[in-house]
């Protein structure tokens, strides 16, 4: 077909020759090209289906589509009434090219309803009146003055549509990152680049290959790569235009490595996060509370807060990164969707790197709190230790000075003393000793059955505060299998969390549970605030860590009954009481068979330790 | 003759502070208290030249806290803030408080009283 057109014109001059030769070349790079560039487009239309990558596709497609037909048909008409329709079918699917491209940067950013229905009309009206025509001339052949009308009004219906789309495009780009910027000027100057070639072509219509047919070729030649890159860039030029985009976030990425504070970690990103998708503004939330906000009004503030999935609400696009405790989201233009998504996979890595950051700085504050609580602990232990020793010492010292003097009654008295503020010293010790069992798995257990009515009334007997105003309602034959040392601790430490936090009276009662006994005891005071309920059980856990309050103990107790609890097979764990309105502490344990009312049997007296 | 009031909720530790101050026959415990509530009310009544105030004790306020309202109540008073705990630079940082012992060095207690009312 080629040679064939070659030997209708006239190839007189060696310069006649050359032309043709690149003619010929150049449009057969075209050709490769187009059905290339609408190739592309309809993958990555197939790999992700927006309305934009549709139109794309639809853009691209449709004019490969054309010259991959026109390629079959003659290169002049040959009068057949299938080759005038395909010839006619081929033109008004051309003229469709800019209305796809139209529409295109219209699902981007929407246009007034009358440019949509102009464009539709006029395209309409163009890609119709084809059919009108009873043939299309030959290139060189007379044109006949409706035929030149029609071709104008094409033109015309081309270059404008080309060019609103074109400014559009360019326009947008302003602030946009590096490559969506360079990809949307880079379509803007395809689009600009056909709407030439058209004009040279409509201007030329010889059929001799002069140097205004050439230019046209070539400007549409040209076109081509421009739209290549602008809906598929090579990676290789991505990578390179990238570089800002890459220096920001490694910028950001420093940033995050010192953050200590989640306040910091949004100083480090929310100006990159914003350029690196050329977006507006950006704002972080952690724990449902805004930590950092850049660029951002008030009003947008609330917006962002329930802003729940990336949305295109008028001319923005908000993209949301989720992160484990909150999200980093990023006010972008319309054109962030289509052209931004590389740079919106840039934005997830660093909001993931984001979310590294925040949960070190939460590793931090816990390090920081447990450092804290392990000085006051210290503290604490101290304190505790030193008072009872303190007596002892000054009671034996007393005594020492003034045995010979003081009358029997007194000596005695003070050996009660000593004796009192050993048990204090002992018990301390037995939880210290305990907890290093219970962190070491090194905890020494016998379980058999005990009666939880008579270790309850142990209990209750072992604490002199505890004698009166505990309440207990639990059945004779209630038993669990546990250690009685244990179970007499995971008591006493309960009923002695209930008397020093609660309000009387205090309530024990038990009951069986599928797989064991629950026994709970509650008390009428306040209970325990919200945000201290999942530090309850943990070491040192004191509602006030400051030694300034008046709240004593060393925050072991509970530490101790979920320890022994769980090393019996059960657990440990608060409930904020519905009625009483006060805490209550409830514990499981494996039940076990025991005789009712026959507390004898049940050795629950042994020493605790 | 000088008077004392004794600030501390440990029953033991508050006979061990008495009769270590009953072999200084110039001392007498004029009054005792458990709380600063009561603390203040006994200090207000009696005016002693010395109160021995423990941290820990009873009540939301504790002895560090309570210190100034002491002073405030009892303005010839000198106030020994003897604690088990580590509280020397506190007490330092509080200028109700005139001393500091801890309790440990409870052998101290009687020469550093003699020491702060001028006794021989």
């Amino acid at each position: 077909m080629v040679r064939r057109s070659w030997v209708a014109e006239d190839a007189g001059s060696k310069e006649g020759i050359a032309l043709k030769l690149i003619f010929e070349i150049s449009r057969n790079l075209q050709f490769v090209l187009f059905v290339l560039v609408a190739v592309l487009s309809l993958l990555r239309w197939h790999q992700g289906r927006s309305p934009a990558q549709a139109w794309v596709a639809a853009t691209f497609g449709s004019i490969g589509g054309v010259v991959l037909v026109a390629r079959f048909l003659s290169p002049d008409p040959t009068g057949t009434w299938g080759d005038t329709y395909a010839r006619k079918a081929l033109v008004a699917i051309l003229i469709l090219f800019p209305y796809f491209l139209f529409r295109f940067t219209a699902s981007l950013r929407p246009h007034p309803r009358w440019y949509h229905r102009a464009a539709m009309a006029a395209t309409a009206a163009v890609g119709l009146s084809i059919f009108l025509f009873r043939t299309i001339p030959a290139r060189g052949a007379p044109q006949p003055p409706g035929w030149q009308a029609y071709l104008l009004l094409l033109t015309a219906q081309w270059v404008v549509l080309s060019t609103v789309s074109a400014v559009v495009l360019w326009r947008g780009g302003d602030g946009q990152p590096t490559v969506a910027r360079r990809r949307m000027r880079f379509l803007s100057l395809g689009a600009f680049g056909m709407a030439l070639a058209l004009i040279v072509g409509v201007a030329a219509p010889g059929a001799e290959i002069t140097v205004a047919r050439l230019v046209g070729q070539f400007l549409g030649l040209l076109s081509i790569p421009m739209f290549l890159i602008g809906v598929a860039p090579p990676s290789a030029l991505l990578a390179v235009w990238r570089r800002p985009e890459l220096r920001a976030l490694q910028a950001a990425e420093r940033g995050l490595m010192t953050a200590e504070a989640p306040e910091q970690v949004a100083a480090a990103i929310l100006q990159h996060a914003t350029n690196v998708v050329g977006g507006r503004a950006a704002i972080l939330v952690v724990s449902q509370a805004v930590v950092g906000a850049f660029r951002l009004t008030d009003d947008e503030l609330v917006g962002a807060m329930r802003a729940e999935e990336p949305t295109s609400e008028g001319p923005d696009t908000t993209i949301r990164i989720e992160m484990r405790d909150g999200f980093l989201a990023v006010f972008a233009g319309p054109f962030t969707p289509y052209f931004g998504r590389d740079e919106t996979d840039l934005l997830a890595g660093l909001g993931a790197m984001a979310d590294l950051a925040l949960e070190r700085t939460r590793a931090l504050v816990r390090e920081r709190e447990h450092a804290e609580s392990l000085r006051e602990f210290v503290a604490i232990a101290s304190h505790d230790l030193r008072t009872p020793l303190t007596v002892i010492k000054g009671f034996t010292a007393l005594m020492d000075e003034r045995w010979a003097s003081l009358p029997d009654a007194d000596k005695k008295g003070y050996v009660t003393r000593i004796d009192r503020q050993a048990d204090q010293l002992s018990r301390l010790v037995d939880d210290l000793l305990t907890i290093s069992r219970i962190e070491g798995r090194a905890l020494k257990s016998r379980p058999e059955p005990v009666s939880v009515a008579c270790a309850v009334e142990d209990a209750i007997e072992g604490n002199v505060e505890a004698r009166h105003g505990v309440r207990v309602d639990v059945a004779d034959d209630l038993g669990v299998t546990a250690d009685p040392t244990h179970v007499q601790r995971i008591l006493r430490n309960m009923i002695a969390n209930a008397i020093a936090y609660g309000v009387p009276p205090v309530e024990i009662d038990a009951c069986r549970v599928p797989g064991g006994v629950e026994i709970r005891v509650s008390d009428h005071g306040p209970g325990v605030p919200d945000a201290f309920v999942p530090q309850l059980f943990e070491k040192f856990a004191r509602l006030d860590k400051k030694l300034s309050t008046a709240t004593k103990g060393t925050g072991l107790g509970l530490y101790i009954v979920r320890g022994l609890a769980r090393a019996a097979g059960g657990d440990a764990w608060y409930e904020p009481t519905g009625s009483a309105g006060g805490a209550c502490f409830a514990v499981r344990l494996p039940a076990a068979r025991v005789e009712a009312t026959d507390h004898g049997s049940v050795d629950a007296r042994k020493a605790v330790g | 003759m000088n008077d004392v009031v004794l600030v501390e909720d440990d029953p033991d530790m508050r006979e061990m502070i008495r009769l270590t101050l009953m072999s200084e026959s110039s001392m007498q415990v004029c009054g005792e208290a458990v709380n600063a509530t009561d603390a203040i009310d006994t200090a207000r009544r009696t005016q002693p030249h010395l109160i021995i105030l423990d941290h820990s004790i009873e009540g939301d306020v504790m002895g560090l806290q309570a210190a100034p309202m002491l002073k405030e109540a009892a303005p010839g008073a000198i106030i020994l803030l003897f604690s088990a705990y580590d509280l020397e630079a506190e007490a330092d940082a509080e200028p109700s408080i005139d001393a500091y012992l801890r309790k440990d060095a409870i052998r101290e207690l009687l020469p550093m009283v003699r020491r702060l009312l001028n006794v021989a």
